[in-house]
Order: C-alpha cells, then structure tokens, then sequence
C-alpha cells in the first residue's frame, strides 16, 4: 500500500458514476465501478425522456476515440468498457488511507442468482407464486419475487427479492443453467456468499445520485398513496415510459381510463420550512412530462402547472417554456395549492388553491402529479463518514469552491453534491473525475502489461478468409448441428464447424478457448443462443487465438429467425470482416485554452496538473478575465483571493505556458492535431500545435439604456454596486431606499435566455446591504426569482430580513423616473392589485449576461455557436462542454451564464474531455469507420457535407477526399450519400450488405 | 394451397431500435417469426441500394427503423434516412412496390412492446397484399 | 426593361453565326463550344471553336444531338482556368449543366452560356442515317429546311415524325437563366431575337451593333401554345408507361433487352460518377454464388442486376435528370429507357417540390433535410 496507486474507485454506477467512470478509463487508468443495485443506471434507468427533444440520447456518453473498448451498443442495455470493472450489488464499506493510497473495503451482497449462469430465459418468474409491486415500475405494476431487475439491461441476470421470497425452491429447480442456490437450513453457505473485497485505490468518485422526497413523511395534504391517481413526477415517467406499467398508454391508476385534465403541483418537499431549498430540476420535469403528455394526446389532454417560481434558468429552458405555453398549449398558474381532496360525486380530484386576491378558486382534475422535490442519496451518510467528506446542513455532500491545499482524493460526483439536473450532473462528474485524475495520473498501473497491443495480432489481413464456425450446441436446444455443418460445407471459406456443450459455463468456455487454440482459423463466427453474454469475452477469444477482435463475431440464434438465415448471415459478415489500414498520427498532447479568465485558468490547471501541457492565450494584458473586478459570491467566497491563488499556480505552473496581449489568429486540423497560429503582442505570430482546444473567452455583463440607466447616477447595475461596495465608495449606511430591477432587457422576445445568476445577485447585494445597514429599505422587482438549488435559502434569509420581493409581469413592467429628490419606481403590486411608488435613493439592475464575440473564433476550429451567439454544446445534457466534433471544447461564460463555482466545475469538465481525446492511443482506429477508393472518386463532396463531425476534408492540392480517423464516428451517412460507393464504411461494405441482405431471405 | 408467409427485412438501428427489438425479446413479446433484423449503425447509413437489393432478392416488404429524431446517435442520421425513403417510395411506389411495404419507424429503446406491435401489423398487412414480386424470373 | 435586338442574317444559321462571332469581338472570350459541321460530312459535334473564322460550319439549331454538351462543359470547367469560354447549349444541357455545377463537377464562374428556342433534334440513329453520304452543304440545307418547317408549324411535333419522344415531351424548350437567350419563334424566317438572361449577359450585349427591337408580341401566346401541346404529350407517353411498367414484372419485361452495357449511363449527362458502382468489385460475384442463385429460383437471367441498375439509377439521378433524352440514344437496343427515367424523374421532383436544372439556389433535395418535415413518412 505504499505505492501510489492508478486504479480509481467510482462509487454508483448512475449517469455521474458512468461519466466519471468512462472519463477516467478512457485517460488510461484502470477503474472499478460499484453499484449497490443489482443493476446499473441510477435514476436515469427509469427515465426516458429528456430535455431537449423530449426523448433519450444517453448513448452520446460513450467514447468518441478508442470507440472499440466500449461495447457500442445503447447505454441502457449496460456500461461495457475494457477498463472498467463493474461490481454491482457491492457497497464501500471502509476506506483508509491517503490520496493516491486507499484502501478500500468493498462488500459485495450475496447472489442467490449466479451471474455468470443466468441467462435471462425466465423461466424461474415464470413459476415463482410470489407477486411483489414493481420496483422498477415505482409499485405501479406488479412482478415476481424473482424478476429482471431492469429490462434492458445485459447480460440481463435476474435477481430475487429475498424480503417477499418464501423459499418455495420452484425456480431452482427449473432453472436449466443451475444458476439458482437459495438459502435453507441444510444449506451452511450460499454458492456466492457475501464478499468482502480490499482494493488499492489510488482516488474515489462518490456518484452516490438522489433519493427524492417522500410526502407521506410529512403532512401530505396531497392525498399521496391514499388516492391512487395523485401520482410523483418520477411515477408519471414510468407510466408513460414503454416499458411502464401500462406499456407506454397514459393512463390513470385508479380505473385504466385516459385523463382528460392533469394537474402538477411543484416544489412539494422543496422551499418550505423543513427543506429550504430549491430542487432545480422539478420545474422543467414538470414542463417536459405536460407538453409530452400534449404530444402524446394530440393536446386533448389539459395540462396545468400550479407553480411559485418557474425556474427555467439554463441557457436554453426559457426557449423550451415559451413553446410549451404557445406551441403545445401547456397551461401555467402562479398558485401553491393546499390540497387535494376526492371529489364523490365526479370521481375527479379537487384542488383547493386560493388566487392572489385570497379567493377560493378550486379546481376539478382526473389526475394531479407532484413533483417531488430531491433528498440525498440513500448511502450518502454512511460514505460521508466512511470517507471524511463534510455534508451540508441539508445533507448532501459539501461541495465547496475547493482550495489548492486540499488533499483529499476523495470527491463527490453529480448530483450527490445536490440539485442539479442532468446536464449539471455530467459536468460536475466530469470535473470530479479531473480532480481525482490529478491524484492518481502518474501511478503505474498494474494492468498495463496486460493490454494487448494491436500490433501483437497475427497478421492475416492478406489472407484469404478460414472461417472456424463454433456452435453453441445446448442440450435443451434441438440438434442442430447437421444443419449447421450442411451450411458450413457449402461455404466455401469454411474450413471447419466444432459445436460445443453450453459455453455459456465455465468447462464450456474454456473448453472452446482450448479449441480454437489449436486452431489456424483467421476468423471465427461463434453462434450461441444469448450472444450478449459474450461480448465482453471477445477479447477473451481474441488473446486466445491471437487474433484481432475485429475478426471473431457472434450470431444470434436466440431471435426465432430460421437457423439457415441466422448462420449465412453470420458468415457472410464475417467474410469480409477486415481493418482499414489507415493509422490516425499521434495525439499531440497540449491543449490551447483561449481566454484567461477563471474558467480558462482553472482549465488549464486540470490540463497541466495530469502531466500534460496547456497553453493559454489571454487577449487582455492580465489573467483573472471577470474576477478582477468581483468580490465575492453570495455564499461568502473570497475572488480576490481565489483570483490570486490561481493565478500565482498558473505562473509557477511548469505546464502551463501563458501569452498575454495576444490572440489566436487562424487554425488548421482536426480532433488531436491542430496547427493554430496566434497573433502576440509586439503583431508576432507564434505557431502552436496542440490536440484540443478549449474556449474560454468568457462574457461580460449586459449594458442597457433601460430605466434611465445612463441619465442619472442613481441607476446603476450590479456590477458597479459591486465594485463600488469592493472600493468602498457605496456605504449602505448612507442609503434609505434601494430598489433592484431583475430581468432587464432579460426574457424577452429580443434576448430570450435567463442569465441565471442575477438572482442571486442581487440576493448578495441585498443581504450584504442589509448586513451593513439593518435599516435599509431593500426591494427586489422580480419576474421569477431564480435562486435555484441551495441559494433559495438566501431567498429565505432576505425575506427574513425584510426584503420585501415584489413580482411584476412582463406586460406592466416597472417605470423609474429620475428626478432632483431621487428616482421614483412605479410598480403594480398584483397582491394588493394597487401601483407602488418608491422613492429610492438607488436603482440596480440586473441586465443579464452577454458572451464575448465568440463566433469566428469557433469557426476556426469547426464548432458552432447558439442563436444567444454562446458556445453550441454538441447535447445539452449529455455532452455539455463539447462541441460535435470532439475536438473543441468550451467552459464558463463562453458556454452560458453561470457563476463562478459553476464555472470552475464546467472548466474541469472540459479540460476532462480534451483530456480524454489527447490521452487516447493513437493506434487503435476503430473497426467501424469509413475509408475510400479515391479512384472511383470523382470529387462531388457530398460526404462532405453529409459528415456531422467535420471529418472529411477536400484536400484540392492532392485533389483527394481526406478522412480524419479521429473525428470519424463511423456512422455510415457518407457511405449511403456516395453513389458508386467511393465512400465506404469499414465492416459494412456494400458487398458485405447485400451477402447478408441475400442470405436473410 | 399454402399459406403466403411473406419475409420481411428489418434494417435497425444499432442504438434504439435493436434495443427494442432486444427488450422484445427478452419480455418475451412474441413478434412473428417473418422478419429477418440486419442491424446496421443508423438509419442515416440505410443505402437506397440496400432496400432495392432486398426487394430484388426477394423481400415482401422492407422496415427501416431508428431513434426518434433528436435522438440520433450521430445527431442527423435519421432526417437524412427520411428523405431517402420519401424518394424510395417515389420510385418504388411506380412499379408495384407500394407505400406499405417499405416503412420507416421510429422506435425508441424502450418500446419493445411498439416494436413487437409494429412487426405484427405489417406481417398482417403483407399477409393480405400478397407477394411484393409475382414474377420475379425478369426481375433481377 | 430588358433590351431585346434582333438579328437579320441571310438565314437562321448565318444569323446565329453573326451573334456568335460578336462574342468573340470585344469580349475576353478565348474560345466557344458549339456544334460544328466539318466541311466533309453532314454530322455535326460540339467542337471548341477559338477562330471565328471557323465559326462558318457552327450550326446548333441542326436536328442532331449526338451527346449532351454539358458533359463537355464540365471537362473544360471542373478545375480553374483563366480562359474564359462560351458555350451554346440546348436548354437540356444548360439545365444539365446547373446541377452538375451544384455537384462540383462543373463551374460556371469563366464561362459565357447561350441558348436558344430549341425545335429539338432526331435520334442519333436517324440523323446519322438520313444523308449517310451526305456532305456539309447537304446538312446544312437539311437545318435550314428542318428550321422552316418547325418554326412554320410553331414546334407542332405531330408535323415532324422523325422527333425524338424525348424532344416531343420536353417542357422545358425555351431558354431559362442563360447569359445570352436565343429567340426564334415568330420572328420573320432567319431572323432571331436575343436577350441576356443574366448580369453577366447584359454586360456582353450592350454595345454590339445589333438592331434593339422588342421580341414579337404574338411570342407569349406561342409559348403557351407549344408548352401545352408538349404537356399533354407527356402526359399520354407517361400513362402510356404507367401501364407497361405497374410492376416490377412489367419493369422487368420494359427491360428484358438490356445487356447491362452502360452506355445509358455514360450518355447521361448528371450520372457523375467516374464509374459506375455496377462496373466495381461491389458486384463482382463468384461461380458457387451464381450457381447458388440458379439453383434457388430455377433460372438465373443474365446477366444479372439490370432491373438492380436502373433502380439504382433512378434512386441516384432522378432527381437530377433534365430530360435530356439522350440515355434512350446512347441504347444498342433501343430500350425506351429516357420515358422512364424522364417520367420517374419528374415524378420524384414534383414529391420534393424541385426542379432539376431550374436555379442554382435549389439544393439538392437530399442534401437537405429538416427536423419537421414529411411527417407522413414514418409511422404504420
């Protein structure tokens, strides 16, 4: 244990642990991955439908370069990954140690199923007599004590719930495989008992995920449970979701009929007295599943949103609430309903709420949803002890703005910090995973030796094609094997066909490995009834037999296809099976950050922290961008300090090279190998070659001419109360009446995004105002008051204190007038229903925030800005720092608005991701990706157009097509869009199709 | 006479389809045995050749099945793949070949029930217009 | 308003010759693509003409269309050159031409088109046949004599037998978007009308020394006239089509001739492609494969993958194809082959609302694409 260790602990095997997990194995460490659910997916594997096209695009997680470590299959299905070792039903138990040197106690539950028997024929549900409600369906539906824990997932092993199981033995005794020992009397030990694991560790990712609020464990006036119809936000998922309890039809629980009216009650279990905080991510939830439920009813069904604050703060949810309100017709009410009663009479549901005058005005629905607000994760005290991390007051882990003096390698990852949604969640993974990288970067890795390099492979490219068939002959099965030597005889690559007895256990694997090696075959077809087990053996075969895995393939007998189609269509993609001889050239292993600000600094840290080299490019004459003129955040954090610290490790930093007074001028190449040229100061050029790039260049806040701003020194904006306040020349004391204007120029048809942290803004500035002058009259005009996750306990605080929050509509907005006593505001108080006059000796506005020119110098590098003239993340929620390409990355305000802490989380994020581009070996060009004769090429450049990753390129010196095998993703919309086929994809060429197509009928 | 089983070529997408196609499976959502599942990365990469290599050969009807939109994998594919089937409609839909029997579908990962429902419906409806082909000794 | 001239030569083709040789004069026109008649023989082929002087055998109005021109074009125009040259094209070839610029295979940026009024033109076959012995003098009469009576009949094509059926069907005769456009109906004989059909036309018509007069008046109407006479043509050859070809058998039997030589495709002036993916390893099958097929259906037609080709033909051209016609002339077996392609071309345009050859501005259809569009599509 004194060694320094390379191996990473990542603990939950959620979207953030999958992140975290993926992000380290593919910068080359060894990780293991723990759940302890018997499956993995965290929350996620419940939901289907994300923001923005309502659907799921989870899969855009797995690796770009190096695609062949990973199975290339839908994330659902499972995380398979050469690096990673997935234990599930395994928790940690203890952790000693340091950074760089834990050792970590894991346990492991009992497995009354064997893992590595089950094959998923279900045979044991089908005779269990125990009904237990679903748990993957929240209770909504029913299943057996032994069941598929999640449907998708492979190998799709089932386990049983031993809380409801009675030991009957029926599925032990029909289970073909034997995969079955339940406990009993006789029985001293179960086949796989509980385990005890101790693992050297170097760093540990806590992805740990949420728990959400229960409401029957408080008052519950909503009738949760009592009435069936009033459902959570998370069983409304499910119940719409395909695999649901009502396959994919919306239906009520009570009765089965279709509801006509819906109701969703927001932030129940969230801003209120006992959880004081703000849930983040129920109001947009809430917004996704009523125009969702609009789509899928062809707006038949009426969807009311009963909500306080309709926090739609990232960059592109305002754009998604305006079209759910004028585009799918979803209604929103401004009202905090006090309950739901059953009505006898219609069989409906009645919600008492009261309007702004205090009227009773209740209304009639079929169905009511709360959107339940988030709580720790279930394990998230136990680790907190475990490992040392602090929690928060409310319980989750401490996430603060860390120091540079921390030692820990221990991290918090996601949504386990709190309150984040997805989008959050994958940054905050993503700079959890940087952190622990830079613990454990330079550790020897005890698996190194045992990668087998591709070189190493028998060379039988030039070969004519030996086709060994393997089949999987069961004894349950019918005897095929007549057949399938039949077939293999009239081919005439086929040199041999052995069948096996069940390779699915241990004696059977081994037993066709021990065969295969006497072998010579150059291509190996393995037919077997669940070929999903297997695919993470392929590397098995293929050391076995010394051959690439690009030439070993498993056909499926289990789809109730004739055998005669399964097997032609196996062989006749293995036929061709082959690698491109094409090499991608050496990742350059230097990453160029434009823009020196927090983000780009903090960046560049990560970068050179990991032993790789970063280069920043600041166009101002210093570093620190915004954070030379902020004080501090609303929890208290010092910039100025924090602007010196990074700045100091920036200049010390051996890694880090730093021009100023210089900007970057043009740019050439592809993901991994850029020739940029910057324009320094004295109009030097200076060539740099690097292999990602980072865009950092920040933003600025808004300038504005509305409310008099600009006529009178009474108006002023946040940013100039700030410095004023840093410098000393505002002293509250001297203040009676200050009055702050959100969402100026904001939300509007001009300039539609929320700038997210104006809120909290000027909850700082109100509350440091107050702290300075108790005395002082403070108001807050608002539209919504977006103090989002933890800062709604600031908006508690400043009620409190007596900040009075008036909410104007973006109809009556306020008038400021300035005259020689002061400003006078006027606005209408919907409360009291009368127009306010406050005279104030001072106006703040909030004016929003607008990116720094960002357009041209993203072109450069082939990425894309937004309609707000931001960065173009290539997904919002599951790549949010990249741009399509995979070579470019952006963090900070370049992305979108968003505060400091944000942005240092978002700057690791990206320098994560460039991380795992220039850490990725070069010699492993993916078997699926495209080539091309350039003989039959006539230059039309319709791949051109057609690639969405910018990989190919006209090289009209040459005059050839050129492809970039980094950037290629293998998606074959090149190939199709060439009409001779100049332009193929590697493993389903043309001929290859039509063989397979050929043989299916 | 014998009952008319007509073949059905399915090109699925790696990602969304081919898991539901899957989860079909492993629900034990029985799906008639006519259809023959190529699995192929995106819907985007479906070639027009294909389609009329499997009619050619013989297929009653052809499925081109994917992710939704916006859900694509490799962001586009399935809009491009929609065009392409609008043209082959265009073309095929001249010579016999009509509208029911290519088809193009978006199934998500979740909706193996869809998927089971979708190949049911069309092996019924090839079931009643017959072979795509009837003479197929010219057709080649 | 636009400017119109009018030329008066001693006939059509002297006509023509005059506008034409006026390019060269005071233009930085090196050099000119046109149909020329060699002084030995009554065929004409397009030929690059930099001596005015030999502009006396130019003839573009005779009845011979042995290749669509815009081929040529883009031989001389696929890479950069500082030449600038001019081009007299059908208006097929012109339209040609705009999508095979659209596919970088051609550039208009140094080139000057000119098109006229087309009477259409004979299958090779016929033309090369009439006059075999025949010698220039002989051909040109043949023109002036083909020009009176088409322009006599205002382009009726029922008076003229010999017109190819694509040339019958085309509604697209009149010149559309050419830098300089010939006119040629109802005018006096041997006179022709020119204007210039763009900026670039403009500029190299102003200040030649030709007479501005306005187009004849009766010209609109005649336009009219001609394109509905030419539509319900269509409109009988493709029923006629439907019929013969409603299945894929019928397909087949339309078919049963061909010998998979390809000429309709090298002929074809939007099939781009340097080869033809049929003529690739993709296709080349081994003897177990071709006896395996044999055995499966009983007979195995050969050679194989025709019915395959003209599919794949249609999927990849058909939205480009311009009616030129000139698949159907480049046939050894006289498959009707440019009535089904024309008739599958139009069809497939109109379902996307583009026409071939009409702007530079339309995209290729299936370059585009749209996250809310043809809903109808998808779904069972």
């Amino acid at each position: 244990m004194g060694e320094k260790q390379g191996r990473a602990l990542v603990v939950g095997a959620g979207i953030s642990g999958i992140r975290s997990a993926l992000d380290l194995a593919e910068t080359g460490c060894d990780v293991t991955l723990i759940d302890a659910a018997p499956h993995m997916g965290g929350v996620l594997s419940k939901l289907e439908y994300q923001f923005p096209s309502d659907g799921c695009g989870m899969c855009r997680l797995l690796p770009m370069a190096d695609r062949d470590t990973c199975l290339q299959a839908c994330l659902r299905k499972g995380l398979v990954h050469g690096g990673i070792d997935l234990m599930l039903s395994t928790t940690l138990k203890g952790l000693e140690g340091e950074a760089g040197k834990y050792r970590a106690i894991l346990e492991t539950e009992p497995s009354i199923i064997d893992p590595k028997l089950c094959t998923g024929c279900n045979r044991c549900s089908e005779v269990c007599p125990v009904t237990i409600p679903d748990p993957f369906n929240q209770g909504l539906s029913t299943t057996k004590a032994v069941h598929l824990p999640v449907p998708h997932a492979i190998p799709n092993i089932y386990t049983i719930d031993m809380d409801h199981c009675t030991l009957c033995g029926e599925c032990e005794t029909v289970c073909p495989f034997g995969a079955i020992y339940l406990p009993g009397e006789d029985r001293l030990e179960l086949k796989i008992p509980r385990t005890l694991v101790e693992m050297d560790v170097g760093a540990v990712v806590l992805a740990c995920g949420i728990d959400y609020y229960d409401p029957l464990s408080g008052v519950n006036t909503f009738g949760y449970k009592a009435l069936k119809d009033v459902v959570s936000n998370i069983e409304l998922e499910r119940i719409l979701s395909g695999t649901g309890p009502f396959n994919g039809s919306l239906k009520r629980p009570s009765d089965g009929q279709v509801p006509s009216r819906m109701a969703w009650i927001q932030c129940v279990g969230s801003r209120d007295l006992e959880f004081p905080a703000c849930s983040s991510v129920c109001c947009m939830i809430a917004l996704k599943e009523a125009v969702l439920v609009r789509k899928r009813s062809r707006q038949t069904i009426e969807t009311v949103i009963y909500y306080m604050d309709m926090r739609c703060f990232s960059k592109e949810f305002e754009a998604y609430r305006r079209r759910a309100e004028n585009e799918y017709g979803v209604i929103l009410k401004r009202a905090r309903p006090h309950s739901v009663r059953y009505d006898r009479n219609t069989g409906g549901l009645s919600l008492y709420i009261t309007d702004d005058s205090g009227i009773r005005v209740d209304e009639m629905f079929d169905m009511v949803v709360l959107s339940l607000g988030q709580r720790p994760g279930k394990s998230v005290k136990e680790l907190a002890e475990i490992t040392g991390i602090g929690l928060n007051p409310l319980g989750f882990f401490e996430d603060p703005l860390s120091g540079e003096g921390d030692k820990t390698g221990v991290f918090a990852a996601g949504s386990a910090s709190g309150l984040k949604d997805i989008g959050e969640s994958v940054i905050h993974s993503s700079s959890a995973s940087a952190m622990a990288l830079k613990v454990i970067h330079g550790a020897r890795s005890p698996h190194d030796e045992e990668r087998e390099p591709l070189n190493g492979f028998r060379d039988v490219s030039t070969q004519v094609p030996d086709i060994g068939v393997i089949l999987c002959q069961c004894a349950n099965g019918p005897d095929i094997e007549p057949q399938v030597k039949s077939m293999g005889a009239s081919d005439v690559h086929v040199s041999g066909v052995m069948a096996m007895d069940r390779i699915c256990t241990r004696e059977g694997w081994d037993g066709m490995l021990e065969t295969l090696a006497e072998k010579t075959f150059n291509r190996i077809l393995v037919l077997a009834c669940t070929p999903q087990l297997f695919l993470d053996k392929k590397a098995a075969i293929s050391k076995a037999v010394n051959l690439d895995p690009a030439y070993i393939d498993f056909a499926d007998l289990g789809k109730g296809e004739p055998l005669a189609a399964t097997v032609k269509m196996g062989l006749a993609r293995i036929r061709y099976a082959d690698r491109l001889n094409s090499r991608a050239s050496a990742m350059v292993p230097t990453v160029l950050v434009v823009g020196g600000g927090l983000g780009g600094m903090t960046a560049a840290l990560s970068v050179a922290d990991t032993g790789f080299e970063a280069i920043i490019v600041e166009k101002e004459s210093r570093l620190g961008g915004n954070l030379v003129w902020l004080e501090k955040d609303i929890t208290g954090n010092d910039f100025g300090r924090l602007l010196d610290n990074t700045c100091r490790r920036v200049e010390k930093h051996p890694g880090i090279r730093v021009f100023t007074n210089a900007v970057v001028e043009d740019s050439r190449g592809g993901p991994g190998n850029y020739t940029t040229s910057l324009k320094t100061c004295d109009n030097d050029s200076k060539i740099i070659d690097h292999g990602a790039v980072i865009l950092a260049t920040g933003g600025r806040e808004a300038e504005t001419s509305a409310y008099g701003y600009g006529t009178s020194d009474a108006v002023m904006t946040h940013r100039e109360v700030e410095q004023a306040l840093k410098a000393g020349t505002m002293d509250p004391v001297n203040l009676n009446v200050v009055v702050m204007i959100q969402c100026v120029d904001s939300r509007n048809d001009s300039r539609e995004y929320c700038s997210r942290i104006c809120c909290k803004s000027s909850l700082k500035h109100a509350l440091e105002m107050k702290r300075l002058n108790p005395e002082l009259d403070v108001y807050v005009l608002y539209r919504e008051m977006m103090s989002y996750g933890f800062s709604e306990t600031y908006f508690k605080e400043a009620r409190e204190k007596g900040v009075i929050f008036i909410r104007y509509s973006q109809e009556l907005q306020p008038e400021v007038l300035s005259g020689t006593d002061g400003v006078m505001v006027k606005v209408h108080e919907p409360i009291l229903d009368r127009t306010l006059e406050i005279r104030s000796d001072l106006v703040v506005l909030a004016t929003g925030i607008l990116p720094s020119v960002i357009k041209p110098l993203a072109a450069l590098f082939d990425a894309r800005v937004d309609d707000y003239s931001f960065f173009k993340a290539a997904d919002s929620k599951w790549r949010p720092v990249d741009a399509v390409n995979g070579g470019v990355f952006a963090c900070g305000l370049a992305l979108g608005p968003r505060d400091a802490k944000e942005s240092v989380a978002s700057a690791r994020a990206a320098a994560m991701g460039a991380l795992r581009l220039i850490s990725s070996k070069s010699a492993g060009v993916s078997l699926v990706t495209a080539g091309i004769k350039p003989s039959l090429c006539t230059l039309c450049e319709r791949c051109i157009d057609s690639c969405v990753y910018g990989a190919r390129t006209l090289d009209s010196d040459a005059g050839k097509i050129r492809i970039d095998p980094v950037a290629c993703q293998g998606c074959g919309s090149c190939a199709a869009v060439c009409t001779n086929s100049a332009s193929f994809l590697n493993n389903y060429l043309d001929q290859q199709m039509f063989e397979i197509i050929d043989a299916a009928i | 006479m014998e009952r008319f089983e007509p073949t059905i070529i399915a090109f699925v997408c790696n990602w969304c389809t081919y898991t539901a196609a899957d989860l079909a499976g492993t629900s034990r959502q029985k799906y008639p045995p006519n259809v023959r599942l190529i699995r192929v990365m995106c819907t985007g990469m479906v070639d027009p050749k294909y389609v009329v290599k499997a009619f050619l050969s013989g297929a009653d009807a052809v499925l081109v099945s994917g992710c939704h939109p916006g859900d694509c994998h490799y962001i586009n594919g399935n809009y491009k793949a929609r065009r392409r089937v609008r043209l082959l409609h265009g073309i095929l839909g001249r010579f016999g070949i009509d509208r029911e029997r290519l088809r193009l579908t978006w199934i998500g990962a979740s909706d193996g029930i869809e998927f089971a429902k979708v190949i049911h419906t069309m092996v019924a409806e090839i079931k009643e217009l017959g072979p795509a082909v009837s003479d197929m000794k010219l057709v080649i | 308003m636009e400017e119109t001239y009018e030329i008066r030569g001693t006939n059509w083709l002297d006509s023509v010759q005059k506008l034409l040789a006026s390019v060269f004069e005071t233009s930085s026109v090196t050099s000119m693509l046109v149909p020329v008649r060699h002084s030995t023989t009554h065929v004409l082929m397009p030929t690059l003409v930099s001596d005015p002087g030999e502009l006396e055998g130019a003839d573009p109005f005779a009845p011979c269309f042995p290749l669509n021109s815009a081929k040529l074009v883009s031989k001389l125009t696929k890479k950069h050159s500082n030449e600038i040259i001019a081009a007299v094209l059908r208006p097929c070839e012109l339209r040609a031409l705009v999508e095979l610029v659209k596919i970088k295979q051609a550039t208009m940026d140094n080139l000057i088109t000119i098109s006229f009024d087309c009477a259409g033109a004979y299958p090779n076959r016929e033309y090369n046949r009439t006059g075999a012995e025949g010698k220039a003098a002989e051909g040109k009469a043949k023109t002036l004599g083909f020009m009176e009576q088409r322009l006599g009949s205002k382009l009726d094509d029922d008076t003229d037998k010999q017109l190819s059926t694509s040339c019958r069907i085309c509604t697209g005769p009149f010149p559309e978007n050419a830098d300089l456009c010939i006119t040629l109906l109802d005018h006096d004989p041997g006179a022709l009308g020119v204007f210039a059909g763009t900026d670039r036309g403009r500029e190299l018509i102003m200040g030649k020394a030709f007479e501005v007069k306005s187009l004849p008046g009766t010209r609109a109407d005649t336009v009219k006239e001609v394109l509905q006479r030419k539509k319900e043509a269509a409109k009988k050859v493709f029923e006629d089509l439907a019929g013969k070809t409603a299945t894929m058998a019928g397909l087949g039997n339309y078919l049963a001739s061909c010998v998979n030589c390809y000429n309709c495709r090298v002929a074809c002036p939007v099939c781009f492609c340097r080869e033809c993916v049929f003529n690739t390893d993709v296709f080349d099958y081994e003897p177990f494969q071709y006896a395996a097929w044999a055995k499966n259906k009983g007979t195995l037609r050969m050679p194989m993958d025709t019915v395959f080709f003209h599919l794949t033909r249609m999927i990849h051209m058909g939205l480009s194809c311009v009616g030129c016609g000139q698949c159907s002339n480049a046939c050894p077996n006289d498959i009707r082959v440019a009535e089904l392609f024309t008739a599958v071309g139009k069809g497939v345009q109109q379902g996307f609302g583009y026409e071939a050859g009409k702007s530079m501005d339309d995209p290729f259809p299936l370059s585009v694409f749209f996250e809310d569009e043809f809903q109808d599509v998808t779904g069972i």
